[in-house]
């Protein structure tokens, strides 16, 4: 439909201009960037969640007040931060802890625990978590964390559980904790039972024969 | 033309990636727990009303109450030692949950509480034997609760209908009852049932650190803005 007009600011000559391959590749062009707009607003609307997410923690708006107001006030206070490692009694993985760091209060920390099945057989884990002193855990603020959610180790897998974290320079303000210098972040791992690691394979495509190929 | 449609693409393809990448937060709040057994555990009962309140007594005669229980997370039964057949089974469960809890540092503050449901012949020798054969530790924090010579021998029985169960006394002393594991919070807000013993016991043991860690701010995502709309209303 757009073949009669003309073209400003176009090299072409006008008999080409008018051609029919010329009008097909304006159309194939014109529906290729339709194309492509609709594949970036769907993937921007994806994204929406995740993009605001950062947002949020770049600025500090919308509730996540608590990581960006954290890192530009850091106090001269400093504390230690121990990391425990268990397992329950249930769970054959090895389980290490990562070494105890110091950090300024409102500064953000990320370490790694370990966990390695030395098993031939997988198993699926949960951890539970403490902080001590008790009364601490308030101005303890994990920002990622793998308690909670199962975590599968194959037979001889290792794998790193990161966690990221700060201590709230409002604990300065609690005469209950002014002598506290050292906070204990404890995990144990659980064992979840043959019943929720076969629930979990099949609901994450895991099947029992490739199971077995890595048991060899 | 062709530079700006390869940018949108780029654009597009990165955002994708974004979109699709795992959230940065895993699940760490007790709404996240709660959340999670919604999907996944079909035993799990969510409630939200104050516990009944009870005043009873152990085997030694030492009294417990609700309101002295404050500031830990109680889980709470009702069996009575006669029981032939599911009350052992629950007792054994309840067992592994203390043992499973007391690994780790919520040792000190939770409470594992049984309460006959036959004071009369429930004496307090049978209550003293009855924990270890179970697997129940008396010496750290689980306690098995009687009403005591004063009170009317149906008072825990009653107490056991306030928390939702049906009593059938059979005419040779058999009770029939429902089984169901109680969990009320360190403010004494019934917050949790878990039904029969079909349930996964690291998932009651993972709702009760959610309790112990609830007063602890986590980094909370933001509302949506569907949500942010709708609360405007």
């Amino acid at each position: 439909m757009h073949s009669n007009q003309h073209l400003p600011g176009s090299a072409l000559p006008e008999g080409r201009r008018n051609s029919p391959e010329f009008s097909l590749r304006r159309k194939r062009r014109t529906a290729a960037m339709l194309a492509a707009l609709v594949l970036g607003m769907v993937g921007l609307s994806f994204a929406a969640v995740p993009l605001y997410r950062l947002f949020c923690q770049v600025t500090g708006y919308g509730g996540t007040t608590q990581v960006a107001t954290a890192a530009p006030e850091q106090s001269e206070r400093r504390i230690t931060v121990r990391f425990d490692a268990n397992v329950a009694a249930n769970m054959a993985w090895a389980f290490s802890a990562p070494k105890p760091v110091e950090l300024a209060l409102g500064e953000t920390g990320l370490v790694a625990y370990t966990g390695r099945n030395p098993t031939n057989r997988p198993i699926l884990g949960t951890a539970t978590y403490n902080v001590t002193p008790a009364q601490a855990g308030v101005y303890f603020n994990k920002i990622q964390c793998f308690c909670f959610t199962e975590q599968l180790l194959m037979p001889g897998e290792e794998k790193e559980f990161p966690v990221s974290f700060f201590v709230d320079p409002a604990i300065e303000d609690d005469p209950d904790l002014a002598s506290v210098t050292t906070i204990t972040l404890s995990y144990t791992f659980f064992d979840k039972g043959a019943e929720a690691l076969e629930k979990y394979m099949a609901s994450h495509g895991i099947k029992a024969a490739e199971l077995k190929d890595q048991e060899r | 033309m062709k530079s700006l449609i390869r940018l949108f693409a780029a654009t597009a393809a990165v955002v994708a990636v974004v979109a699709l990448a795992p959230p940065i937060a895993s699940a760490h709040s007790l709404k996240d727990v709660q959340q999670d057994l919604f999907d996944t555990e079909k035993y799990f009962e969510s409630r939200n009303e104050p516990a009944p309140e009870f005043a009873l007594q152990d085997a030694d005669g030492n009294p417990v109450d609700l309101e002295g229980l404050q500031g830990k997370v109680v889980v709470l039964h009702f069996i009575y030692a006669g029981c032939p057949d599911v009350c052992p089974l629950h007792a054994d469960r309840i067992g592994e949950i203390q043992e499973m809890v007391n690994e780790t540092p919520m040792k000190d503050r939770m409470q594992f509480i049984t309460i006959t449901t036959d004071p009369e012949r429930d004496t307090p020798e049978v209550l003293e034997g009855y924990g270890p054969v179970h697997g129940l530790d008396p010496s750290t924090n689980w306690v098995f609760l009687t009403s005591g010579p004063d009170k009317p021998e149906d008072t825990t029985r009653k107490l056991a209908e306030k928390f939702g169960h049906k009593f059938i006394v059979t005419e040779d002393g058999f009770q029939t009852h429902s089984v169901v594991t109680h969990i009320i919070d360190q403010n004494g807000q019934w917050v949790a049932n878990f039904h029969g013993l079909g349930f996964e016991p690291t998932n009651l043991v993972l709702f009760i650190n959610g309790l112990t860690n609830a007063n602890v701010p986590h980094h909370e995502e933001p509302a949506s803005l569907w949500d942010r709309l709708r609360s405007l209303f």
